[in-house]
């Protein structure tokens, strides 16, 4: 459970799950989670083979890769 | 008017005018100090309302450091010792103006001939011993004095011993007289440098205190600047990171993601992840920094005593160039160089 401090400080006003997405992709480890920020920015992660290889902030139109080998 | 009383009127002349010197520069340094003084004031003043407003950052600085970076344990909450202090004395008692006597420019007043007196006796001279030395050098008359004694010797002459020794005393008091205004002169000099030389460091001071002053308000702009344009939004990506990873766990591992548990920061050290825990670490070791700085009033602390000394100016600035030199340092480990809209 998040305490109170983690849930203020998220300051998530949504989590896009991307459950659909990877069925219908039929791969399970390969999806992307989109977190919205309250104050505006969007963090899309993208998951590859079971690990986050991408953070994008749409915000600033930048990717970051984690280089996941 | 012998020559005697003719340097005398020459040396009131140039004490007139070595005073109105002294008081021009007197008046001139005083001004100075008094712009250096209002400005620092103002300065405090400004530097107390942000560091009131900077309150805001601090605590959720420290609220993201407790949820990635488990600070309770190693840090507290601070809060911001007042600048409280002023240069307000400055102005309240007027020590610091210049001291001049209430008419230096007065010889007769009582002032003066009891300074006169004062400085004769303190030089071990009087009237009637400068009387003996100088008819012992005219090598006219001789004449042996004591304390309310004075006994006048024949000398070959058809003028009247009395009249001549006289007129032989009025010179030589007239000689005393100047020798005496000279030494005072010479003395009032001296502390006019000493007044002046004070008045000057004072107002080094406090031009180095509106500097200092100058650099912990910038100081505390970078601050709020770092924390809100940099770091905070940082640390909303970080945390989105851990929530997406602990959310993609759950996917995989068919849990529930609704309320996914984030991991410590610390676990992602040595992983392809380990810039947020960097940035997280270089952040905490910044927060650190800035509450030894910040939690103690240190323009108060370094500035009440009116004196500034070189290692205290050079520990100043050290730790601003630590606190500097740690914002460069964590702000190389931003995911996308802090940017946010």
């Amino acid at each position: 459970m998040r305490n109170k401090d983690q849930n203020e400080l998220l300051n998530i006003r949504g989590i896009n799950l991307p459950i659909g997405a990877a069925n219908v992709r039929g791969d399970i480890e390969d999806f992307v989670i989109t977190i919205y920020c309250k104050e505006g920015a969007t963090y899309r992660f993208s998951v590859k083979g079971g690990n986050i290889c991408t953070c994008n902030n749409s915000d600033v139109d930048s990717v970051f890769d984690y280089e996941v080998r | 008017m012998n020559k005697y009383e003719q340097q005398q009127e020459e040396l009131k002349i140039h004490w007139e005018v070595e005073e109105k010197k002294f008081t021009a520069e007197a008046n001139r340094i005083s001004g100075l100090s008094t712009q250096y003084c209002n400005k620092f004031n103002s300065f405090v003043t400004i530097i107390n309302v942000e560091r009131h407003l900077m309150r805001k950052e601090i605590n959720t600085l420290y609220k993201f450091l407790k949820v990635l970076g488990d600070i309770q344990d190693k840090a507290t909450l601070f809060d911001f010792a007042a600048e409280d202090w002023l240069f307000s004395e400055y102005h309240s008692n007027g020590g610091n103006g210049p001291k001049t006597n209430s008419n230096p420019l007065d010889f007769t007043s009582r002032a003066f001939v009891e300074s006169v007196a004062i400085g004769a006796a303190i030089s071990g001279s009087s009237v009637a011993s400068a009387t003996m030395a100088a008819t012992a050098t005219s090598g006219i008359i001789g004449a042996t004095a004591a304390v309310g004694l004075v006994m006048p010797v024949i000398v070959p002459v058809a003028i009247p011993a009395y009249v001549l020794f006289k007129g032989m005393q009025d010179k030589a008091n007239d000689k005393q007289r100047l020798e005496d205004m000279t030494k005072r002169f010479e003395a009032q000099k001296i502390q006019w440098k000493k007044e002046l030389s004070q008045m000057h460091d004072e107002g080094i001071f406090f031009a180095n205190a509106v500097m200092i002053a100058d650099m912990y308000r910038i100081l505390i702009a970078q601050v709020r600047d770092t924390i809100t344009e940099r770091i905070i939004p940082e640390f909303n990506c970080i945390l989105s990171f851990l929530y997406a990873d602990a959310i993609k766990n759950s996917i995989i591992n068919n849990d529930s993601p609704d309320e996914p548990e984030i991991a410590s920061i610390n676990e992602y050290r040595g992983t392809p992840y380990e810039s947020h825990y960097i940035f997280v670490k270089n952040t905490f070791d910044y927060y650190l920094l800035i509450n030894n700085f910040f939690k103690e009033p240190v323009l108060s602390n370094l500035l009440s005593k009116r004196k500034l000394t070189k290692i205290e100016y050079d520990q100043f600035q050290n730790k601003l160039k630590l606190i500097g030199n740690q914002q460069v340092k964590l702000l190389k480990d931003t995911t996308f160089g802090g940017e946010v809209k």
